[in-house]
């Protein structure tokens, strides 16, 4: 099979859920986490081809996550879509800078979202 | 022989004498400013004793000693005659009238000689110049052969020129030697005055009882001459002042305090040296005339910037030369015992004028100009603006010690002390008067402070309220759209798993809860864009813009707005435009917004967008899109409220049309802050033109920096 798998990295529970559903009707496969910490984990052990990361997360936050996988060799080429409450000046360069692919804000236009992980994956 | 009678008359005279010390000591001290005037005091008192002193040792020797050939005397030095009383009384009376004529030299030197040039000043002239002169007219009255001028002839009773024409002189000489005092003929009218006329004009009256010894007693005897010689004495006086008062009534149209006090001491130096030997009237005359001379010979050092501080050369040398003259014009000739003729008298006095002039000025001006060299005559500048009381005696008054401290305060520029008040004085009501005048204006000061620390602290609490509203706003919006982003996506998920079951239920009240979520949004999201703006973090991203793309594509977005009223969408791009650089998210977004306007107020209507690219006012090329409808319009008085945060044409367009409010508020947001603006022109009925001009020169690498400039927007909210 040449299911690909997605990794959703989001702290609220009703959001990751909302996300996971509608995208296992597109026929990816999902893992999810909860935090920063344990989504660095998965994508480190399990080979997932992309990841939605809240940038808003408890403990370690977005920004550093991002960060961390593209400085890990088996970690680094897996595309990262940010997913920013677009309230802050600044976040988007921040998100670019600390090495995410793209950038969806909140809330979620899904179609947008479908759009970009189509391009991100098909590279 | 000695009369007891006489000695007591002369001793009585010689204690009236000496009384004229209390009364030049008054007058000089009373006429200059308080900063000095102890200075003046200590000058006349000093001067006596230094006089007293040298007279003793070998003046009065000089002066009245066994002549040498009529030029002075050779013996009688340190006098010390056991049994001759008439010679001691007769010295203690010359001896008084010594100190009468150095102290004289004070009052016009005074606020600026030093004091120990000063004390040299009264050696020199009552150790050499007074008791030669002295000798040559008066030698030979205690016995012996007479001086030179005496034998001539030369006549003067009581000393208008031996006493006060040489103490005029020498003041003369030594005021011509250290020049005016600071501040006397500099810039105004304004004179420098004298801090106490009232002890000025005692001192006066205290000369003139003091000058009927002085008169009375130089006939060595109490005669039949004493009450004559008293009586002019005392018209002289009287004459003089009035004759000065009238002339300064004449000049000044004011009885000046100065001018009445030197005609009276003229009058008296006048009358001095033919007391005598004149009648009443006569006396009368020659104080009346004696006056004049006084109040112009001061008017003439004024107009030659020669300062006496008191007026003693004019008052002494002028008048005494002119009493001198006077022997001769009105005394009695056979009175004189000269046995000569008037005219004859007359050139022997003027001879005795002259002489005493060139012998008196010439020597004292010679040394006073050496001894300037050696030693300065005056007391520094500074010294002198400090006043010779403190520079010379370290002595203060009240007033200085108020001006003192007055002055250190205006140097420190520190007000927080108070001067000291020195109690039942009227410095002390000044010191009094000044503490509260402090103590008002620290209020005064503390006042200001208190309020111009409150405005500045509202104004920080202004600023931070409104801080505290916009990241309020900010951080409301974005909880508030995390749940709205869950109810909209588990919308879209629920009628995602209804179309894959082919369930139709509820559908509608789906898509009402949908199209709910969606305005709710929309409006959150415009809030949050306006707290942006207004907290300055809305930032603008300058890129390329290929226009036709763009237009096409919001074409496309817009059309199902477009079918909604059934309107009908043109879209016209002027030839030749190609892109432009400015910020693509926010052109959209205004573009948008005026497009959704326009299909909203608009039934079954044409809504046009063009876009043009003109030179504005200011040379700039501006790119210009305009959307026009057909549509009902904005009345005249609402065309600048829209653009106002929720506020659309009437509030009844908000229930018909919907709409958040938000949108042209941050459309003119948008637009200026990327340099340009948006207008509109409206008919109401016959449709509205929105025109957005946005700059074609923006640079993209300004972008950073333009993110920090606070737009121009209206406070709302």
């Amino acid at each position: 099979m040449n299911t690909k798998t997605a990794l959703i990295i989001e702290d609220n529970a009703a959001l990751r859920e909302m996300i996971r559903r509608r995208l296992i009707r597109r026929g990816l496969a999902i893992i999810c986490a909860v935090d920063g910490e344990s989504g660095i984990e998965i994508a480190r052990k399990e080979g997932v081809d992309i990841i939605l990361l809240d940038m808003n997360l408890p403990g370690k936050n977005g920004w550093d996550v991002a960060q961390k996988l593209k400085s890990m060799e088996n970690t680094a080429i897996i595309p990262i879509i940010a997913i920013t409450a677009h309230a802050m000046r600044g976040d988007r360069e921040r998100t670019l800078q600390a090495g995410c692919d793209e950038y969806v804000s909140k809330p979620i236009d899904f179609d947008m979202l479908l759009e970009k992980i189509a391009e991100l994956m098909a590279l | 022989m000695t009369n007891s009678l006489d000695i007591a008359w002369m001793l009585v005279a010689a204690a009236l004498v000496m009384s004229m010390q209390v009364g030049f000591c008054f007058l000089e001290s009373g006429l200059v400013r308080a900063k000095n005037s102890i200075n003046v005091a200590i000058k006349n008192m000093a001067d006596f004793c230094v006089s007293a002193v040298v007279y003793w040792l070998f003046g009065f020797g000089i002066m009245f000693g066994a002549s040498y050939y009529g030029w002075f005397g050779i013996d009688r030095f340190l006098l010390n005659e056991t049994g001759d009383y008439w010679l001691t009384s007769f010295f203690v009376f010359q001896m008084v009238f010594c100190g009468t004529a150095i102290t004289i030299i004070s009052g016009a030197v005074a606020e600026r000689m030093r004091f120990s040039a000063y004390l040299l000043v009264a050696l020199f002239t009552s150790g050499i110049i007074y008791p030669f002169f002295g000798h040559w007219v008066w030698g030979g009255v205690a016995g012996g052969n007479p001086g030179w001028l005496a034998s001539h002839g030369f006549l003067d009773f009581a000393g208008s020129t031996v006493v006060h024409s040489v103490g005029g002189w020498v003041s003369f000489a030594a005021i011509l030697v250290i020049g005016p005092r600071i501040g006397q003929f500099e810039g105004s009218d304004r004179k420098i005055q004298g801090h106490n006329l009232t002890l000025a004009t005692g001192g006066a009256l205290i000369l003139w009882v003091g000058w009927l010894g002085f008169n009375g007693g130089s006939t060595l005897a109490l005669n039949a001459d004493v009450p004559r010689i008293i009586l002019n004495t005392l018209l002289g006086g009287a004459f003089g002042g009035c004759s000065a008062l009238l002339m300064a009534y004449l000049v000044f149209n004011v009885a000046r305090i100065w001018a009445i006090m030197n005609g009276i001491i003229g009058g008296l130096v006048s009358v001095t040296a033919c007391c005598n030997l004149i009648s009443a009237p006569a006396a009368a005359l020659v104080g009346t005339v004696a006056g004049v001379i006084c109040f112009c010979g001061i008017q003439l050092f004024e107009r030659y910037k020669i300062d006496d501080a008191v007026g003693a050369v004019p008052a002494h040398a002028f008048c005494g030369v002119w009493g001198t003259l006077a022997v001769a014009i009105f005394g009695r000739a056979e009175a004189w015992g000269t046995g000569l003729g008037r005219s004859a008298q007359f050139l022997i006095q003027l001879e005795g004028v002259v002489v005493c002039f060139l012998w008196t000025f010439i020597t004292s001006y010679l040394f006073f100009r050496i001894f300037n060299r050696i030693m300065p005559l005056r007391v520094t500048k500074q010294e002198e603006i400090d006043g010779l009381n403190v520079s010379e005696h370290g002595a203060t008054t009240e007033l200085i010690d108020l001006i003192t401290e007055m002055e250190d305060q205006e140097l420190v520029g520190s007000f927080d002390k108070r001067v000291h008040v020195e109690p039942h004085t009227e410095v002390g009501q000044i010191a009094g008067e000044y503490n509260r005048v402090l103590d008002r204006v620290e209020e005064e000061f503390l006042r200001r402070e208190e309020s111009t620390r409150r405005a500045k602290q509202s104004e920080l609490e202004a600023i931070r309220a409104n801080e505290v509203k916009s990241n309020f706003l900010a951080n409301m919006s974005h909880e508030l759209r995390t749940p709205l982003g869950i109810i909209t996506g588990y919308v879209e998920l629920i009628q995602e798993d209804m179309n894959e079951s082919e369930l139709q239920t509820h559908m509608d009240d789906l898509n009402t809860i949908a199209h709910s979520s969606r305005h709710l949004l929309n409006l959150i999201n415009g809030v949050l864009d306006i707290s942006k703006i207004e907290s300055g973090q809305m930032e603008v991203h300058l890129v390329s813009i290929e226009v036709q793309p763009l237009v096409d594509e919001l074409a496309q977005t817009v059309q199902p707005l477009m079918l909604e009223n059934n309107n009908k969408l043109q879209v016209f791009v002027e030839e030749g435009i190609e892109n432009f650089v400015s910020d693509e998210t926010k052109l959209e977004q205004c573009l948008l917004n005026l497009l959704a306007n326009a299909a909203k107020f608009t039934h079954n209507g044409t809504i046009t967008l063009s876009v043009s690219a003109l030179a504005w006012n200011n040379g700039i090329v501006c790119y210009y899109f305009e959307v026009k409808d057909t549509g009902i319009g904005i009345p005249e008085e609402m065309r600048e409220s829209i653009f106002q945060t929720f506020t659309q044409a009437d509030s009844s367009t908000t229930r018909e049309y919907g709409g958040t409010g938000l949108g042209l508020t941050i459309t003119r947001s948008f637009a200026r802050m990327l340099n340009g603006d948006v207008t509109v022109t409206s008919e109401v009925g016959k449709g509205s033109s929105f025109t957005m001009r946005l700059p074609a020169n923006l640079d993209p690498t300004e972008g950073a920096a333009r993110a920090l400039t606070t737009p121009p927007f209206p406070t709302i909210l």
